[in-house]
């Protein structure tokens, strides 16, 4: 499917269930709600061939923690980013890595880093913090390291 | 090796921990394999030995501070984080690169895909006993080093990168010198593709070990030469072009076997194409400006991509129109790779496993992490340096078996 | 090139002649790894001043640290340095063993390793290789240069 179709697809397809937050030929960046993440996960990957997970992308926002997945399409220039937002103070968002294996890790990612609930995970314990890491999330907007160095005994001071 | 001596539990289940630092592997990682007899039936990794919190420090630095951070992501893929963040700056701005400035990030670019290469060629080497071909290919990326010393000042880290550029100049002084030291790698290259495609105990050893499909590659997004052996056609330099891919005479490769040796074919076949395009730059440098000034960066988000040796780079840039990024997310091609050694290792043969992994070409410090190996009855604990013995000791018995010598005759 | 404080003839006369090292890489992005292995290939050759590269601290003399040592690498650390017999030194390579380097402001790293050595052996021995990444020649003359054989 060439570039600029897939928007227009993407558009026919699900008209105002998705909000469009930018579009160009290369990228696309599109914003759902929690429960339109399988509908339009499942449809790309029934009719968009070569698209896979790039990455994901979780970050503290006002409104909520966002949680973007990026799809590069293989043999394309072309990025969709399916873009959910859930509400603090107890972020939940459907898993993809109960669909796909490369969300797996990732999502593990995102859950130790900004307290996010992937729901359907197969297998959501923590990935890169180390055993006696205490129950804070470094990528919340609140983490400040200076603090978080003191709290643990440590301080920077190089 | 200390497996075999072992008591065992629940029949001939045992669950072997390696780790966290292993001599030749070079990385603190944690792996668990749990195996059954010889075979592997599940795979697990421990990733926080590494973890730096390097995505938390790009938010407070400089947009002008983040490539010189984002090289020292990985030792070898310097280049590759530096300019997929300027490409996603860049993505973002919708700012086009001088052409002199997108040659000198494509040389520098293509001069890191083949030392990280002749790396790889030389540790797969060792781990499956071919100690020529270790210190030859390891002999052999010296001067590819030289070249990008003597180009940039240093012979990894550059600082060039810059948004909207490169910072300095190349010195065209030393192109020649630079022409020379190609020539000589690539027979070099030549020489030893050659010599691996031929080599029967090579083909017995590795073929048909490690395979993933086609797939897998996709469910588990593996990128790169590791994709690219499953005949997955897939290469961001031709699919989504940055620097001067678009305007140069290159092929991307692809096997189709998804095995060791297809995997290893697919990198040495780079080679050659790589030092082709670091040829076709310095032959043809346009002439111009090099960099655009400092860069405001408005609010806005951008997705940058890069092939790295290893594979696609991915990162995504979100401003909000302060001088410091508001998020930036760094997905380095290891982290999917190597979370596929879950389809990759299982059903293997423990003399297998070095080799497996090592053909994903691991970069245990861009993916940033290894997960927790925890006491559990009947752990045993090894050092990477004895899986890679038993991997080493396998190639000798195949060689012993077909009457032939454990290792290329390079001359 | 810092060096600590106790008598460095006396340190030297009793290490052996032939040095054996144990490589830990700590949390870094593996440059100075990479430029380590490089010592033990021919054009660097480190293996003609005697030095030996062994798979285990308890058969080693000098301790080569990379890396800003993560908070997941700090108790390994620690032990690998502890089960050294003495004398032993620990030379550091790389601006993140020196001094942290890129990550001195990460909250995911315990380092730099000298003080974290220091935590468990107050005595701690340890020489400092500057560069990101020290070129394999820097790192042949400090290990050279501890030996004290120039």
């Amino acid at each position: 499917m060439e570039s600029a179709d897939l928007g227009k697809r993407l558009e026919c397809e699900f008209a105002d269930r998705i909000e469009w937050t930018a579009r160009s030929a290369k990228r696309l960046y599109v914003s759902l709600a929690p429960d339109m993440l399988y509908p339009v996960f499942d449809w790309l990957r029934e009719h968009v061939p070569g698209f896979r997970l790039g990455t994901s992308t979780g970050i503290d926002l006002r409104e909520g923690v966002g949680v973007f997945h990026h799809f590069p399409i293989n043999g394309k220039a072309q990025v969709v980013t399916l873009k959910v937002i859930a509400p603090k103070p107890d972020p939940r968002v459907p898993s993809l890595a109960a669909k796909i294996p490369a969300a797996a890790w990732i999502e593990r990612e995102m859950a130790e880093m900004l307290g996010i609930e992937f729901e359907g995970h197969p297998d959501p314990r923590p990935l890169l913090k180390a055993e006696d890491f205490p129950d804070t999330y470094p990528l919340r907007r609140g983490f400040n390291v200076p603090e978080f160095k003191e709290s643990i005994g440590e301080r920077l001071d190089f | 090796m200390s497996a075999s001596t072992s008591d065992t539990t629940a029949g001939d289940r045992r669950v072997i921990q390696i780790g966290p630092f292993h001599p030749l592997l070079e990385e603190p990682v944690g792996f668990q394999l749990t195996v059954e007899g010889e075979r592997v039936v599940d795979v697990d990794a421990r990733m926080d030995y590494i973890h730096k919190g390097i995505e938390r420090l790009a938010q407070e630095r400089t947009y002008d501070m983040v490539p010189i951070l984002l090289e020292r992501i990985c030792g070898i893929c310097s280049v590759t984080h530096s300019v997929c963040f300027c490409n996603a700056a860049e993505d973002l701005l919708q700012l086009e690169v001088p052409p002199r400035a997108n040659h000198i990030r494509t040389i520098i670019g293509e001069l890191e895909r083949i030392h990280s290469h002749l790396l790889w060629v030389g540790l797969a080497g060792h781990f499956i006993g071919y100690n020529t071909v270790f210190m030859w290919a390891w002999k052999y990326r010296e001067p590819v080093c030289d070249v990008f010393e003597m180009l940039t000042g240093h012979r990894q880290n550059s600082a060039l990168p810059m948004v909207g550029g490169v910072r300095r100049d190349i010195p065209e002084a030393y192109f020649d010198e630079a022409l020379r030291v190609m020539d000589r790698v690539d027979e070099q290259v030549k020489m030893l593709t050659a010599a691996v495609l031929d080599d029967p105990v090579l083909a017995a050893r590795l073929k048909g070990i490690g395979v993933l499909t086609a797939q897998e590659v996709v469910d588990w997004g593996v990128v790169g030469p590791t994709a690219r052996a499953s005949g997955v056609d897939t290469d961001v330099r031709r699919d989504d072009p940055y620097a001067s891919y678009a305007e140069l005479d290159w092929k991307v490769i692809t096997t189709e076997n998804g095995d060791v040796f297809d995997k290893a074919v697919v990198r040495l076949l780079e080679l050659t194409e790589s030092i082709s395009i670091v040829r076709q730059c310095l032959q043809n440098m346009p002439k111009g400006e090099i960099n655009q000034g400092q860069q405001h960066i408005p609010r806005g988000e951008g997705v940058g991509r890069y092939e790295a040796p290893r594979g696609e780079d991915i990162h995504y840039l979100r401003s909000n129109g302060t001088n410091m990024p508001e998020r930036l997310k760094v997905r380095a091609p290891s982290y999917t790779n190597i979370a596929s050694f879950k389809a990759s290792c299982i059903g293997e043969s423990i003399s297998d496993v070095t080799i497996t992994l090592a053909a994903c070409d691991p970069c245990y410090s861009c993916t940033e992490r290894t997960a927790v190996v925890k006491g559990v009855d009947g752990v045993e604990t090894h050092t990477f340096q004895d899986l890679v013995r038993l991997s080493q000791h396998t190639t000798r018995a195949l060689a012993r078996e077909m009457g032939r010598r454990p290792d290329l005759d390079l001359g | 090139m810092a060096e600590a404080t106790t008598s460095p003839s006396l340190f030297l006369k009793a290490l052996k002649k032939s040095p054996w090292v144990f490589h830990v890489g700590t949390s870094g992005c593996n440059n100075c790894d990479i430029e380590i292995a490089d010592c033990l290939t021919p054009r660097f050759d480190v293996e003609r001043f005697g030095v030996k590269l062994v798979g285990s601290p308890r058969h080693a003399d000098v301790m080569l640290i990379t890396g800003p040592v993560s908070q997941a690498c700090r108790a390994p650390l620690q032990q690998a340095w502890l089960e050294m017999p003495r004398p032993r030194a620990a030379v550091m390579v790389g601006a993140c063993a020196c001094s942290m380097g890129a990550y001195k402001d990460a909250y995911s790293v315990a380092g730099p390793p000298d003080k974290v050595l220091r935590e468990v052996d107050p005595d701690a021995r340890c020489v400092y290789v500057p560069g990101c990444p020290p070129k394999p020649e820097t790192i042949v003359m400090g290990i050279v240069k501890l030996l004290g054989a120039l």
